[in-house]
């Protein structure tokens, strides 16, 4: 794992790829209805804090992964705990977010295909995947980074070609003030930017320390930037209410594109988007978990790890919910106070602190 | 056999018949060993060769006749030593060299040398006199270009080499080599430009083919699979060629050249994967339209790979994606099969591969009956019959038509393997299985390195570079053609 070869570009591709997610098929900030716009465009801002956050612990122990420094700057007692929740929560969210996919593909392709078997072919290819390393992970995702932009294209002037956009949708703007934004940015800002938290575990093991810096600024703002683009176009396909009621408003507006009478039902289209996008951000949450474990017991061969975080990851996915309703109730209401804020700003934050005043410190003591 | 390759060395005997009865025995007294006895002075001389594989004229003129005439021209000389001076200023052969070690006699007269030994002299005189039946320079006939050098390797080393190096008129060609395959002892020869050909590679390559451990080297291929990087691949790790002028321009990218005698086939490394589509004409063509073909013979390995897998998700799975009227047409074509549509699709492409096996094997005047036993009773019968739709047969001759594009047949075998995979994983699970499992091959090809340098380059990882000549050509003027695909990024393993 300690020579892996990843240039600017592939983490560009990588970090751009992985904030993409899951989240741009779901309604991001509907709350906010018809500006919900507005809050993709500033969370992205506190995006930027939360990366300069990780990046700057990162850049007190360049060689360690998060769950390694956290013993080292809160003693070894204390920072295991810590370490072990962390490889819990990352295991969590990759169940959650392989729920996401599995739910995405029975709602709109697979009606009677049981969820076990899509989760379990999903997870062979993940175990596939992470069998080989990080380094060969970045290049598939500089490749895929090409083809999901190329779909996205495709998909995005089909909307316009066809007519769908009704920019009247989008007005009034701020007909309710800024407190529905306000009130939607927290969920925005954990989930996707909160779990920017993974690539403090991966950053170590990056060749070019250099342009790391720029490189994932750069590409959080692009993320943003498309994000408000990718709702801004769902408003004016679908309408604030349709984008409100339906689960997968991405698919639903894509499902409107008719082109004559031939080109339909393109929201099997989307599914590609689907499988490429989960698979990367499951990967990178897959990759955490193993590299997390094998550091924190010290584990030298990680087949053996990728395979059981595996088995528990696909498991978990099935059993975390009795449904979807259940599965998204938990999502927005209790893991965004319960795990993201505490595990990807408290912590940090304090850690930072912590780090922070050790150094003034020894300063002081010198 | 394994004796003589121990490095510990057997003398020559000092009497001429001691060491021709010596080698009857070891060549099991084979009849086509010529031994040609001669006095110069008072000396015996026996000139030795094996028949067919060395010059007969040449021997005659410039080696028996000059010692004759030496014999008849000088009638004493001191000593062996001597007459051994004397020989080598007479004989007109291009190469003359001295050995003491039996096993070296043994090795140079199989190789077509001819052999003289002088009676009281330690050492054997070995003349350079090879001469190797080969067939004359032809056209190629697996990679054929319309426009461009017509030219193709033999199975002769020597030629081929003479093919490369007249293209490439430079001193900085380097030649090396070595002989490979403990029993057959193949002529494998060993080209790159110093000074554009990463050196780690070089050397990789050369302890690679020095290490390989086998007995026999009968084509390319054999030295292929010796020394390839991954063993578990599907995808061709080294390009093979028949055409000088494909190998001279990936010599001059930094390439190496592996030229094995008793092929027309010489192996290309590193290879990436993107040069599996790029046809030698790509660069004597207009660059706008040979940009097109490439693209469009990635197209073609791209249906031939997944047209049967996604037209079966489309009728088992994804039946809704279908427009309604084609849906129609389609299902009352089906009306009539008895067979799942997975059947059906595996019956018809297992049919085109027997076709094809048949195709190569059969003798050249029975052709035109396989093609109307093929195209008429498989195809049009059999849908007429009820046993497939016409549908299926269409997709299969599609995706066969297709893989008839690529200029390299290493890459075609690849697909045809991939393909059946992608048709199963669709059948399972529709277009999910079919996404799944490319990106497995993603996953695989990023894994892949031919000679430490990454397969999917320029594209990952992504060189802007290197993108003039990868799936379009830019203007040769625009391209400086190097090796920047090569030296950066290179992991010897």
């Amino acid at each position: 794992m300690s020579n892996e070869r990843i240039d600017g570009y592939q983490l560009f591709c990588l970090i751009v790829l992985f904030l993409f997610g899951t989240t741009i098929f779901l309604d991001i900030g509907s709350g906010a209805k018809q500006d919900a716009w507005i809050v993709t465009l500033i969370s992205p801002l506190a995006g930027l804090i939360l990366f300069t956050i990780y990046f700057q612990l990162h850049k007190k122990f360049p060689t360690l992964p998060l769950t390694e420094y956290v013993r080292k700057i809160w003693g070894n007692f204390l920072g295991s705990i810590i370490s072990y929740f962390y490889i819990i929560y990352f295991i969590y969210i990759a169940s959650r977010v392989l729920r996401d996919i599995e739910e995405i593909l029975i709602n709109s392709a697979y009606f009677k295909t049981s969820i076990t078997v899509i989760g379990i072919c999903m997870m062979f290819t993940l175990i596939y995947t992470v069998n080989f390393g990080f380094e060969v992970f970045a290049r598939v995702a500089s490749i895929c980074f090409f083809l999901i932009g190329l779909t996205i294209l495709i998909i995005n002037i089909m909307f316009i070609i066809t007519e769908l956009i009704h920019i009247e949708n989008i007005r009034p703007i701020l007909a309710e003030g800024w407190k529905p934004i306000v009130k939607e940015l927290p969920l925005n800002i954990t989930v996707p930017y909160g779990e920017l938290i993974t690539f403090s575990m991966i950053l170590p093991y990056l060749n070019k320390q250099t342009k790391i810096f720029k490189t994932g600024m750069m590409a959080v703002l692009f993320a943003g930037l498309y994000f408000t683009l990718n709702i801004l176009l769902l408003i004016c396909v679908l309408g604030t209410d349709v984008l409100a009621r339906s689960s997968f408003p991405a698919l639903k507006a894509a499902s409107f594109i008719d082109i004559a009478g031939f080109i339909q039902r393109l929201d099997s289209f989307v599914i590609i988007l689907v499988v490429f996008l989960g698979f990367i951000k499951v990967s990178m949450f897959f990759f955490c978990a193993v590299i997390g474990m094998n550091t924190l017991f010290k584990i030298k061969s990680s087949a053996l790890t990728t395979y059981s975080i595996g088995g528990i990851i696909f498991l978990s996915s099935i059993m975390i919910a009795p449904s979807y309703q259940k599965h998204l109730d938990e999502g927005l209401e209790i893991v965004p106070y319960m795990l993201h804020i505490p595990l990807q700003i408290v912590v940090p934050l304090l850690l930072l602190l912590t780090v922070l005043i050790k150094g003034k410190i020894k300063n002081v003591m010198n | 056999m394994s004796g003589r390759n121990q490095n510990h060395l057997i003398p020559l005997s000092e009497n001429v018949e001691e060491n021709i009865k010596r080698l009857e025995i070891e060549l099991g007294n084979s009849d086509d060993l010529s031994i040609r006895r001669l006095k110069v002075s008072t000396k015996n001389v026996a000139i030795l060769h094996i028949e067919g594989i060395v010059d007969e004229h040449s021997i005659n003129e410039n080696v028996i006749s000059p010692i004759i005439q030496l014999h008849k021209e000088t009638p004493s000389f001191k000593t062996e030593n001597d007459i051994a001076d004397k020989m080598v200023q007479i004989i007109s052969v291009p190469s003359i060299q001295f050995i003491l070690d039996w096993s070296e006699l043994l090795d140079s007269i199989l190789a077509g040398n001819t052999v003289i030994l002088i009676e009281d002299y330690s050492k054997a005189l070995i003349l350079g006199t090879k001469k190797i039946q080969s067939r004359s320079i032809t056209e190629p006939t697996t990679q054929t270009v319309i426009k461009g050098p017509k030219d193709s390797f033999t199975e002769n080393i020597s030629t081929n080499i003479s093919l490369v190096r007249s293209r490439i008129q430079n001193a900085k060609l380097r030649l090396k080599t070595t002989k490979v395959g403990s029993v057959t002892k193949t002529d494998v020869g060993f080209m790159y430009i110093e000074g554009i050909a990463d050196h780690n590679i070089v050397m990789e390559v050369m302890s690679r083919i020095n290490k390989i451990k086998i007995d026999s080297i009968l084509e390319a291929n054999y030295i292929e699979e010796a020394i390839r990087d991954n063993r578990k691949t599907l995808f061709p790790l080294m390009q093979s060629s028949e055409r000088p002028d494909i190998v001279a321009a990936n010599l001059l990218e930094g390439k190496i050249a592996i030229i094995i005698q008793g092929t027309p086939f010489v192996l290309i490394l590193p290879v990436l994967l993107i040069q599996f589509f790029q046809s030698p004409e790509d660069y004597y063509e207009n660059n706008v339209f040979s940009s097109f073909l490439r693209l469009i013979r990635i197209g073609s390995f791209l249906l031939n790979m997944y047209a049967s897998a996604i037209y079966l998700a489309l009728i088992t799975h994804h039946q809704g994606l279908i427009p309604t009227t084609l849906m129609v047409t389609l299902m009352a074509q089906r009306e009539r099969v008895p067979f799942p549509v997975i059947i059906e699709l595996l019956l018809m492409e297992l049919a085109f591969e027997v076709l094809r096996e048949a195709g190569v094997r059969m003798p050249r005047a029975i052709g035109p009956a396989v093609s109307i036993v093929g195209a008429l009773i498989l195809g049009q019968a059999a849908v007429e019959a009820g046993f497939v739709s016409a549908a299926i047969v269409i997709i299969v001759a599609t995706s066969a038509i297709n893989s008839f594009t690529l200029p390299n047949t290493n890459i075609v075998n690849t697909a045809r393997g991939l393909r059946f995979l992608l048709i199963f994983s669709s059948a399972f699970i529709g277009f999910y299985g079919i996404l799944l499992l490319t990106l497995c091959i993603l996953v695989h090809l990023c894994s892949l390195r031919s000679f430490g340098v990454p397969y999917v380059a320029p594209f990952a990882p992504f060189r802007m570079g290197a993108q003039k000549d990868s799936l379009i050509r830019f203007p040769i003027t625009s391209l400086n053609m190097t090796h920047s695909n090569i030296q950066k990024d290179t992991k010897t393993k």
